[in-house]
């Protein structure tokens, strides 16, 4: 089912769908994105992060472990880093079968 | 000093809280550092994940409302009634036709009646029910709370609601006071109701990863967000002349208030709105920044809050600002959203009376980035003429009281 092909998805298709959420949600071109760029270059503040952190949990059904810190604006810098934590908690899923 | 104005004083107050549901109880548990926050009972917690709050315990409606009137109540609406009656009952006023059409009844709610909604919009959506009880409205609505305080007392003169987050109930109080010196009203009975702790309400508050899993601890280092709680806080103001005049027991003095927007973020506070609303509300006070004894903070115990009121409290109060306690009382009594300021304004009549500072319990590790004097887990004595009280909200609205020792 859906749910056991995502948690077998590739890293780069990942942080493809992870890169389409953002650039959706400022309102960017997505070739203008790539996993190292920086969330703050992006104009994300930590509100609109909790939003995006939000929108890549329901997309994927997963709870992203994730507190906003008020200095770094979250605790991921780049879009590769929110990838890797997404391919981690899709690792650890257990199977819907 | 000579002002146009009449001066407003305060004669009685009542609280349903986590720490106690009369003015007795709060105060005890207040300044004996005792807190409310408490796995919840109300409501199951298996799919949550935020599994505290500081709910009110021990408050059983039917001990307080008939079985007619009950059922047209919800929890907010019952807390502030309980508290509304208590407050009367120790100002010892008669309201009766002389004073009646005279007399505010102004609330602070930030969401008003939810528990009913939840309970009856799931019936509606989840659970198939085709109709719903005709008591859904006039449960849910925000003014229901000032609505069944006026009917419950014979209040006659202007009653609403305020709803500005969890600045709500400091709005309410203050616009009580305007209306008051400004001769609209003679007498007010005004604070704030919440009664917030449902599962939709906590799911929703989960979602902006404000909150702390274990507990508040304002001001703390390892501070890492807030805690629900619910309650009420009622307040009977007066003109002082008129309390004066029937030999009333006086409380204290509401002496300025100071409002400001900071029309920037909706979640993230800013110093500058925060520290404009202290200023206006001491000059309105006209009070220099070095004549304020203690300030009952907002600290709501998240990073944000907390080290952005204390970069505001330092830019109002510049070095005096190193002798001023500042306690928060959130780690007592929870975050009670529109009801917060009403139960922090009850903090600070008692600290006046009592001449002690709350504490800012669950204190543990100092963070350079709130270097105040936070008054940590012990209360203390100390001589308060004027105290401050602050509410900062989501929408970056902001209101400050001043409140002062009861004229001698």
């Amino acid at each position: 089912m859906a749910l056991d092909k995502r948690a077998r998805l590739p890293n780069h298709e990942i942080t493809e769908k992870i890169i389409e959420i953002i650039a959706a949600s400022k309102e960017l071109d997505v070739t203008t994105i790539s996993p190292n760029t920086v969330l703050t270059d992006l104009g994300l503040d930590s509100f609109d992060t909790i939003e995006f952190i939000f929108s890549i949990e329901q997309h994927f059904d997963i709870d992203i472990p994730f507190r906003p810190s008020e200095n770094e604006v979250s605790e991921f810098v780049t879009v590769g880093e929110v990838a890797e934590a997404v391919a981690k908690v899709l690792a650890n899923k257990p199977s819907m079968n | 000093m000579t002002s146009k104005f009449r001066r407003v004083v305060i004669t009685g107050f009542g609280v349903i809280s986590a720490i106690g549901n009369s003015s007795d109880q709060f105060q005890k548990s207040l300044f004996d550092g005792e807190c409310g926050i408490r796995r919840i009972k109300n409501i199951p917690t298996d799919e949550l994940k935020i599994k505290i709050a500081a709910e009110v315990n021990d408050f059983i409606p039917e001990e307080h409302f008939s079985n007619e009137r009950n059922p047209l109540l919800d929890r907010f609406s019952q807390f502030a009634l309980a508290a509304s009656r208590q407050a009367v009952h120790q100002s010892q006023v008669v309201v009766d036709q002389s004073i009646a059409t005279r007399a505010a009844t102004i609330i602070g709610t930030g969401i008003g009646g939810l528990g009913t909604q939840d309970d009856a919009f799931r019936a509606l959506y989840a659970e198939g029910t085709k109709r719903l009880h005709p008591f859904v409205i006039p449960r849910v609505m925000g003014s229901a709370a000032p609505s069944n305080i006026s009917i419950d007392l014979g209040l006659q003169g202007p009653t609403f609601t305020i709803s500005s987050a969890c600045a709500s109930a400091t709005h309410a109080i203050g616009e009580s006071f305007e209306m008051i010196r400004r001769g609209r009203a003679d007498i007010a009975i005004t604070g704030g109701a919440e009664a917030c702790i449902t599962f939709g309400c906590m799911k929703a508050w989960e979602a902006m990863r404000v909150m702390s899993t274990d507990s508040c601890r304002p001001f703390s280092a390892d501070r890492d967000g807030m805690v629900l709680g619910e309650g009420a806080a009622i307040f009977v103001l007066e003109a002082l002349d008129i309390a004066l005049k029937r030999d009333a027991c006086i409380l204290a003095e509401i002496s300025g208030f100071g409002m400001s927007a900071d029309a920037s973020g909706i979640v993230q506070p800013s110093a500058i709105g925060a520290a404009r609303a202290m200023r206006l509300a001491l000059e309105d006070a006209h009070l220099e920044s070095e004549q304020i004894d203690y300030i009952n903070a907002h600290g709501t115990g998240t990073v944000s809050n907390d080290k952005s009121e204390t970069q505001a409290i330092r830019q109002v109060f510049e070095k005096s600002a190193d002798r001023i306690a500042v306690s928060s009382t959130k780690g007592a009594h929870g975050h009670a959203l529109g009801a917060s300021g009403a139960l922090e304004l009850a903090a600070t009549i008692l600290a006046i009376k009592c001449s002690q500072s709350p504490p800012t319990i669950n204190y543990r590790l100092p963070d350079p980035d709130c270097d105040l004097d936070y008054v940590p887990n012990k209360a203390r004595t100390m001589p308060i003429e004027y105290a401050l009280t602050n509410s900062f909200a989501f929408g970056g609205l902001n209101a400050v009281l001043v409140i002062r020792h009861p004229p001698r």
